[in-house]
């Protein structure tokens, strides 16, 4: 890495170089704890000091990018806080574009200030920026890396026909467990037309691959099982398709449509030896419900 | 030569919108419709259910996405139910929980179907695969079942 010689108390062009020094940093931070900025100082100074050890472990480009980068900050925000202290501090002698960087940094809430870099920057700066300790996510694991845990946000703001179309992304398993969540969850999330698509969904990938396995299944089953209109004849299909590829079906090998074509609530089989998961699987009937919240209870 | 609409929302402030990008939303399409270009040339469209930086985040997205054409209904069982989703559509949902169920709601409110799907196939990606318990967790619902 390269080392710039000092950082003298006139000049702030190192602000850009990714260059830093050590003897520097500290004499910020001692300067700095006088005028009472410290704490923040001092924890930029340990993440500092951790991503220099991480430097010296890894080898790897990436890591060294990083590391300059968040160092560049680190020092960056050691030099404006030191502006501050000295207002005297000839910030105008900064050509324009500088001056917009200490700008931002010493006013983090001005939005004004290029928010698309802003922005860019996020996911690093989610870290570092918020001076009163870290807003830090929970542990809660969301898909999008970026995305905080808002407390506030509640899936029961959103109205039910949304979470019914959120359902239909989902397959037979998670919606059971979203059904598990909570009563009304429950309540909504029997409805017909959502388990019809669901239907229509398993039982053509079922069949596709039947299909691939034996080349079969005929043309119209596969591309319209929308369009079979007799029950008998889904149910035919279906007992051959469960012949033969019991073994494949783990979850689907028990489906079928109740009694009439026009209810499309489906129910499993007692296939399941494991009981807690029989009564998980059957939650969506009423009568198990409470078998399932017995079953959920006692794995806590 | 594109006429231009103007929106309001519900914190009053008014956008200036290309018709094109507008009709996205099956809300303003079918008012405009019915009630023709000329005299919705000079009115305002007030929008009371969504706010201005919601309808920013909206309005992006549209004109991203205005010449895609819409996803086919979801009855039918065609292929996207699959959870991919364009890498635009991923950087440009990277927001708080709070932020995306408002524009949820903004895209069901106004009608807009291919922003719902990818809102959609996002919050059910958080969904998938998780123990009902994580699911409460991620969403703060409250269980409504009673300790038997």
């Amino acid at each position: 890495m390269q080392t710039k010689e000092e950082v003298p108390t006139s000049t702030n062009k190192e602000v850009t170089s990714e260059a830093e020094n050590d003897a520097t940093l500290q004499k910020d931070i001692r300067i700095n704890a006088r005028s009472g900025v410290s704490q923040n100082l001092a924890g930029f100074f340990t993440q500092y000091t951790e991503l220099k050890d991480q430097l010296k472990l890894s080898q790897s480009i990436e890591d060294l990018g990083l590391a300059l980068r968040t160092t560049g900050k680190v020092l960056a925000e050691c030099i404006s806080a030191r502006l501050l202290d000295k207002p005297d501090a000839n910030i105008s002698k900064l050509d324009p574009s500088k001056k917009r960087h200490f700008a931002k940094i010493c006013d983090p809430g001005n939005k004004a200030l290029n928010p698309k870099k802003r922005r860019k920057t996020r996911d690093l700066s989610y870290e570092y920026s918020s001076p009163l300790g870290p807003a830090k996510a929970e542990s809660v694991s969301t898909l999008l890396p970026g995305m905080p845990y808002t407390p506030g946000a509640n899936a029961k703001n959103l109205p039910p026909e949304v979470i019914l179309y959120i359902a239909k992304f989902l397959d037979v398993k998670s919606v059971y467990k979203l059904t598990l969540t909570s009563r009304y969850m429950n309540n909504i999330l029997d409805d017909d037309s959502l388990w019809k698509c669901i239907f229509y969904r398993e039982i053509k990938s079922v069949l596709k691959r039947c299909e691939t396995a034996t080349g079969r299944i005929p043309y119209r089953m596969y591309h319209y099982p929308y369009m079979i209109d007799s029950t008998r004849e889904l149910m035919f299909k279906w007992r051959y398709v469960k012949e033969r590829f019991s073994s494949q079906l783990h979850l689907l090998n028990c489906f079928y449509v109740d009694g009439k074509h026009s209810n499309w609530k489906v129910y499993y089989d007692s296939l399941y030896d494991d009981y807690e998961e029989y009564a998980r699987v059957l939650a969506v009937d009423r009568r198990w419900s409470t078998l399932a919240t017995l079953a959920e209870y006692r794995q806590h | 030569m594109s006429k231009i609409i103007k929106l309001q929302t519900s914190d009053g402030e008014i956008f200036d919108v290309d018709v094109e990008v507008a009709t996205c939303s099956g809300l303003i399409k079918t008012m405009l419709e019915v009630l023709g270009m000329d005299e919705s040339d000079k009115e305002i469209v007030s929008l009371p259910n969504v706010s201005s930086a919601i309808l920013k985040k909206v309005l992006e997205w549209t004109k991203y996405h205005k010449d895609n054409a819409p996803p086919p209904e979801l009855d039918e069982p065609t292929d996207i139910s699959s959870l991919e989703i364009c890498s635009w559509d991923y950087n440009f949902l990277k927001v708080d929980q709070g932020t995306l169920f408002e524009i949820i709601l903004a895209a069901n409110y106004l009608d807009i179907k291919g922003l719902l799907v990818v809102t959609c196939k996002t919050v059910a990606n958080m969904i998938k695969g998780k123990s009902p318990e994580n699911i409460r967790k991620t969403f703060n619902i409250k269980s409504g079942f009673t300790p038997a």
